[in-house]
This record gives C-alpha cells, structure tokens and sequence, in this order.
C-alpha cells in the first residue's frame, strides 16, 4: 500500500507541478481612460482614524493621476470623527453623518465612487488600493450629461452665487428621480490627525465637506430634463465671517473653497452619480 | 440577476433535497434532525459607552439574526438545507447594518462504499488547515463553505484520497474564483505490537484560479505602483502544498506540518506604497511566496500534561480574491497560538492570527497533585519575523474539588498584547498593554439539582482603559432555569488614553449584565440586558475589533 500511496503522490505531484506553467499577465503602465465623464470620490474620513491619512495621501495621488476628471470630498461623519484633546476644530456637521449613513460606511479609510455598489452590495470601498479600479470603471461609462458650473463671490460682503448648469445628452424623465446636489468643500485645513504612529498636529486637511446647499441627499428635479437643452439651478451662500464662527468652526477661507455639483439618483438601492463637476469661488 | 437566477436554482435543489426523500420518510431508518439558532438584539443608544452612531442605536432599534438547519438521511443518502435571515444585523460589519435572508447553505451527500460524494456546499479541511479549511464562525457571521463537489475515495482500510472543486461561498452569493485540491491521507503502524508507533502521514494541495475580474482590479492597482515598489507580472493560478504527519508512541503523540505556497499577490500591511507626488502610505499589494512550519509535541500521562506548540508564518495570506481584506474570502486556517480563555477579563485581549510576519510559541502544562487538587499553567509568546513583540501571555490555575458538593478555582494571568498592531491604533499614543489579572471561581451545589457559581476577577492595568474589576453570580436551578447578574466596573481608569474620546476619557462606567436562561429539554431561551465596552472578539484565531453594546439580547437555540 505504501508503494500505491507513494506512486499516486508522485503523479499527483507531477500533474499539478506541469499545471503550474502559465503565461504570466504584464501588468500595463498607467493610463486615464479618454472620455468627459467625471467621477465623484466622497472619502469618509476622521481625525480618530489612524489609517485616514494613507487613505488620503491616495486620494491625492489618483487626483494627480487622473486630473479634474476625479474630484473628491472629505466627509467626516460620526464614525472616528470626535476632535482629539489637540483638535482645533469639529469636523462633523448634519450632511456629513447624513451622508456617512446613507453611505453605509465600515471600517476606515473607506471611499464611495460616484454611489455604485462595486463590491457585495456595499457603496464604501474599505481598500484605498482598489479605488483606482472603480474610477476607470465609472470613467469609461458612457457620458450622459454635462455640468457647467459659474461662480461669483464678492469678498466684501462674502456672498457666493452658484449657477449649476445641467446639459443632458440625452432625455432624462422625471421617473429616473434625479436630484441634484451641491456641497462646498475646504482645502488646506491645517489641524490634528491620527496616524498609524502619532498625532500629527498640523495635519493638512483636504476636501473636507462644510456644507450643503441641497438636501444631504440631493433636492428632486421635479421636471422632465431633454437633450442638449441646458437646465440651470441657482444657489447662494454667504461664508460665515470668523467672528460668527460657532465652537470649534473652523475659519472659512475663500481662497480654499470649492464648489461641487452632481446630479444622482435615488431609486430603492441605486445611488448612483450621473455627473459631477467641481470649481473654485476665486480665480 | 445572476443572485435570482441562483435562487431559482435553490429552489429547485430544495425540492430535490427534501420533497423526494420526503416520499420516503416511512421507510424505516430514515432520519430528519436539525437546528435552530436565533439572536434577536434591542438596540439602546448609549452614548456614556459609545454605543451611538451605528443605524442600529440610531435609527433602527432591532436587528435579528436566525439560522435553521435541516438534515435528512436515509440510507445512503444525507441532505442538508440551512436557511439564514439577517435583519438589521450588526454581525457581517460590527458599525454597520446588514439585511437579507435565503437558503445559506445545502448540500446533498451519497455514501457509495469506498467512494463518498458530496455536492452543494463542503465544509472540509486538508492537515491542520494551513492550506484549506472551510467552516463556519456564527458570532462573526464568517462561513466560507465551498459552494462544489467533493469525492473521497478508501483506497484501502487505512489509506483515502479526496479531491473537491467550487467557489467560495460569499453570503447568499459565491466568490468567481475556482478553488480546487486534494490530500492523501493515511494510517501506518510500525514498531512491535506491545510499543506501537503509529503515524498518520498526509499530503495536500490546493490552488486557486483567479477570476477575470479580480485579475483586472490587481492589474489596475498595481499599475499605479512605481519605482522599487513596482510588480511586472502576475499570474492567475497560486498553488499551495502540504505535507503533514502525526506520530503516536506511548504516551507521546507528535504533529507536524510545513506549507508552501506560490509567489501570489497579497497585501502587505507592513510595506509602504509611495506615491506617484512622492507621499507615502503604509499598506502595498506585492507579490512573494509564502510558508508556515507548525509542530505541536505532547506527552500525557494520568498525573501530568505537557504541550509544546511552535508555528512560523511567512507571507500566508490566501484568500478567494486577493483585494478583499478582513475576514473575507480566507480560504485557509493557520492555527491560533495563544490559550482560549473563557473568563471576561482573561479573554478581554485577544490577539489575532498574523497571516504576513508571526514567529509564535505556546507551552501548555496540566497536573493532578491529587485527586483533589489540579491545575495547569500556559505560557505563549508570539513575535514578528522582525522581532517586534505582539503578545505573550502566562496563564496559571488551580482547581480544587469537594467531593460533589464545591469546587473552586483560583488563577492569576499575566499579559502583554500590542494594542497598536492588533487594532491598529497609532504608534506614538498607544502603549503596549501589559495587566496583571487574579481570578477566583466558586461553585456550590445546594443540592443535586441547584447551585451557585460566582466569579471574580481583578484586571490591573495602567494602559487602554486603565484597571477593571468584573464581577459574576450564576444560580443554577436544574433542569430549567438559571439566573445571571455579573457587573464589569473600571476601578482605576486611564486618564491618560488620548485613543478615548475626551468625553468618554477617565469615566467610570459600570457595564452590568442581567439575564436568565430557560432550558427544556434541547431547548435552550436566553433574555440578557447588556452593557458591554469595546473590545476584540475572537472566533478560533480570528478577531475583530467591536464597538461597545447597549440593549437586550434574545437568544433561542434548538436542536431536534
């Protein structure tokens, strides 16, 4: 028996050592798909959140690698988001744990990639690694709208106007329940960050979500959208002046905000981003 | 579609499975048994403890989770259907909410004398694991059961081969990759009939297939790496052997098993990613083979027990899909390295398996000093390969019987668990936690039927959230009830924790647990009211952190 055993392992053996030969795959250098389509990349982020900064230092790199076709929000929700005892300001606000929640977030550093269900029915992806993946993937879908944002903000007074321009390429009905959302973002935030090591204490914040001027989830165009005619929807804001600053607000700063308009829908589980396109308030 | 396609053909497998033996149920020796297991938790915001920003405190209150098994057999035919539901369950994501229900699990298995067969869903495992296990762990809703066919064949009275393919189960779905392999497994006995050496010897492999798809997410993620940090090349097949014996002399029994796997793409928590803008990020997917070596040697006589354990990993990870992380898709099991404690502040701090970089000892010692008094005392230690201490661990008790009347045990444990790497929380503000913890037990029988058990135990720590005390009362009254009241209060807290909230930091928080079990016959009810703080919940090796607990626990478990 010791003589089958044996002559059986070895042909085995051999079967699945000849099987090991494959052509090996090369892996391609780095390339943006062609086409107008953009991508949204909401990063739920926290100060608690040791691993947040990795998870940012690769939203910064996918922007530099993809361009303006990748544009990306800071949302700090609820989840490791309580100031640390060397934070100067609170992060979190109502649409970022609104939003943090309808997200679905897990564990952190984790991105949504215009709103599409990539991976077990989840809408935050947990593996910064993998977000490279889902932007090609959303890039090279077909482009079914245009966004054209105009901003005018007076410095003396602080009062932002906002025209979103939708420009469908082709008809939208009413029944596809598209909203329409608008955030307002801040860069260059310099306060307190976990990571894998310490607290960094003047830690550059990116992108982080200040506002919204829709509804968390959008507000519903209540209309049919037809192609190629332009829709516009107008929206206006005063920055806060620093002595109107509640507790623990960080000081608006013109220079560093940034204006993000998307149309998505809502519809029993699909979320997903039609398009979104994002602009400076100053030159 | 293809999720309702695949339910289609559920139902028609439960039709198979259980209509048609059904017909035969008269038919002597047929047999149905099964179980049923449900938790239905009442969510309680509490925000003291942490207990908030999580749907279920939020907004939805009440999550349940249920399985029901069903077994058939008859004659040469078994059968089995489990259907699972989660409702709002915290169990797949600790701070997120889960929903769905459907046939979880069902397979259908014919005994041909020396060849058995079964098909749908294989939970198996080639020597120790380290290449291939597939099974289930409820309390972290992990089930990676291989969604196939498997075949065993009795080559002789001591010898078998078997071979199984499919895809890994993901929930009420399955995984794209095509996992395959096989083991002979054998029996020999050499040495003289009066001292007997008996060894059962093995050898296994197994190999994976990667999907298209998973192929293309590591093509695009690893074309973004640049410079040193670059793989030119990968391959859709990983492969993994095993060879395996355990030997049996006397009072001595002796396992051992080395594993191999291919060079495969996996990832690295431990190396570094630079950026194309020159930033860098710990965490990179690269592309190396792997091996563990695992010997466990045991003596055992009447009066004394010895167990010495040693393991090294290097580069293990294998998983159905090598961009999924967590508990997802592993397809293997490398045995953990450290005692399963059971009492709440003994297991409180839990490391887990480390499939990258984890040299790790354990050394178990039971003895009887007399038929009376025993004890045992285990020490295990556990490392990187580069030398960075994770956990050790000394553990001694002692157990003194009465007659049938008390018994009572008394142990201290003394650990160190590197909270920095196990739940990833930054280096700089996170100490290793080192405590010093005493316990007591003592159980009285009042009579045959009725009894009190009550613990205690004093966990001294200066690290995380600083000194606990915890504190258990069990009455038992036989067959039917038994009462719980135990309390955990942390006596000395940490005020120094920059981990812990500002608002939550130095409070003192007292977690009680109130509850009573009602049991008739394999029926088994549960009602607990529970506060419970955060922490690392293990399930054979592997560990998850868990956010705090507030609310009601409604268990049922049932067998029939």
């Amino acid at each position: 028996m010791m003589k089958h055993s044996i002559f059986i392992t070895c042909i085995l053996s051999i079967l699945l050592l000849s099987a090991c030969k494959e052509e090996l795959i090369m892996i391609p250098e780095f390339e943006v798909p062609p086409g107008d389509r953009k991508v949204l990349l909401e990063e739920l982020t926290g100060v608690r959140c040791p691993n947040c900064p990795a998870g940012a230092a690769q939203v910064k790199s996918l922007q530099d690698s993809y361009g303006d076709r990748l544009i990306a929000v800071g949302i700090h929700g609820g989840f490791l988001t309580i100031p640390l005892s060397e934070s100067k300001y609170d992060f979190q606000n109502d649409y970022a744990r609104e939003l943090e929640s309808f997200l679905e977030v897990g564990p952190k550093p984790a991105a949504a990639l215009n709103r599409v269900q990539h991976i077990e029915e989840e809408f935050s992806i947990s593996t910064p690694s993998l977000w490279s993946q889902y932007i090609d993937e959303e890039l090279k879908k077909e482009n079914e709208m245009n966004i054209i944002l105009t901003t005018e903000y007076n410095p003396d007074n602080r009062e932002l106007d906002i025209i979103v321009s939708v420009v469908p390429l082709r008809d939208f009905s009413q029944d596809e329940n598209l909203r329409i959302s608008l955030m307002l973002t801040q860069n260059h935030i310099e306060d307190a960050q976990e990571d894998p090591n310490e607290v960094l204490e003047d830690y550059v914040h990116n992108h982080v979500l200040r506002t919204m001027l829709t509804e968390a989830k959008g507000d519903i165009i209540q209309k049919d959208l037809t192609e190629n005619v332009a829709e516009n929807f107008n929206f206006s804001f005063t920055l806060p002046k620093d002595e109107d600053l509640e507790e623990m607000e960080a000081p608006w700063v013109a220079e560093e905000v940034e204006v993000i308009a998307f149309v998505n829908v809502i519809e029993g589980s699909d979320k997903h981003i039609i398009q979104v396109e994002a602009s400076h308030i100053t030159d | 579609m293809r999720l309702l396609s695949r339910q289609n053909h559920l139902l028609k497998m439960l039709f198979l499975v259980f209509c048609l033996p059904a017909i035969s149920l008269a038919q002597d020796g047929a047999n149905i048994y099964g179980a049923l297991q449900t938790n239905a938790n009442f969510f309680i915001r509490d925000s003291n403890i942490g207990a908030v920003n999580i749907p279920q405190y939020d907004n939805q209150k009440f999550g349940a989770d249920l399985w029901l098994n069903l077994n058939y057999s008859y004659k040469k035919v078994t059968a089995g259907i489990r259907y699972d539901m989660f409702n709002n369950s915290n169990l797949l994501n600790p701070t997120g909410s889960y929903t769905g229900n459907g046939i979880g699990m069902f397979f259908a298995e014919l005994d041909l004398g020396k060849l058995k067969v079964r098909a749908g869903h294989i939970y198996d495992q080639i020597g120790s694991g380290i290449i291939f296990r597939s099974y289930e762990l409820r309390p972290l809703l992990f089930d990676n059961a291989l969604f196939g066919v498997k075949m065993d064949y009795a080559l002789t009275d001591n010898w078998s081969i078997k071979g199984f393919t499919g895809q890994q189960r993901n929930l009420f779905d399955r995984y794209d990759a095509i996992v395959k392999g096989g083991s002979i497994d054998g029996f020999l006995q050499l040495g003289s009939e009066e001292n007997p050496i008996n060894l059962s010897p093995g050898f296994g492999v197994v190999s994976r297939t990667n999907s298209e798809e998973t192929t293309q997410k590591l093509v695009s993620i690893l074309r973004n790496y640049i410079g040193d940090d670059r793989v030119e090349k990968i391959a859709y097949n990983n492969y993994l052997f095993s060879a395996y014996n355990s030997l049996n002399y006397g009072t001595f029994s002796w396992y051992v098993e080395g594993s191999y796997k291919s060079a495969d793409v996996f990832f690295d928590p431990n190396a570094v990613t630079t950026f194309l803008n020159g930033q860098t990020a710990p965490g990179r997917f690269v592309r190396e083979p792997g091996n563990v070596i695992y010997t466990s040697l045991s003596y055992a006589t009447k009066r004394i027990g010895l167990t010495a354990e040693v393991k090294r990993t290097e580069n293990f990870n294998f998983r159905t899909d090598q961009t999924l992380n967590l508990t997802r898709g592993i397809i293997n099991f490398l045995p953990p390295m450290m005692r399963q404690n059971t009492y709440r502040l003994t297991s409180r701090y839990s490391p887990a398996t480390q499939d990258v970089s984890e040299m790790a000892y354990q050394f178990d010692l039971r003895f009887n000093i007399t038929k009376k008094l025993s004890g045992l005392t285990n020490f295990s230690f556990i490392r990187t390969l580069e030398g960075e201490t994770l956990y050790r661990e000394s553990y001694t008790q002692l157990l003194y019987k009465y007659k049938r009347k008390w018994r009572a045990t008394a142990g201290i444990q003394f650990q160190l668990y590197n909270q920095a790497v196990y739940e990833g929380k930054p280096r700089d503000i996170t100490d290793n936690v080192m405590t010093i913890t005493p316990f007591v037990e003592y159980l009285y029988k009042f009579t045959r039927k009725n009894s009190l058990r009550v613990e205690a135990q004093y966990m001294s720590t200066q690290q995380d959230y600083g000194s606990w005390i915890f504190g258990l009362a069990e009455l038992g009254l036989a067959p039917h009830w038994q009462f719980e009241v135990s309390g955990m209060f942390n006596l000395v807290p940490n005020l120094d924790n920059e981990n812990i909230p500002e608002s939550l930091r130095g409070k003192q928080i007292f977690y009680p647990t109130v509850g009573g079990v009602y049991s008739q016959g394999s029926n088994r009810y549960s009602l607990r009211y529970v506060k419970q703080v955060e922490g690392v919940v293990c399930s054979g090796g592997v560990c998850r952190l868990e956010p705090a607990f507030s609310g009601v626990k409604f268990e049922v478990n049932s067998t029939f």
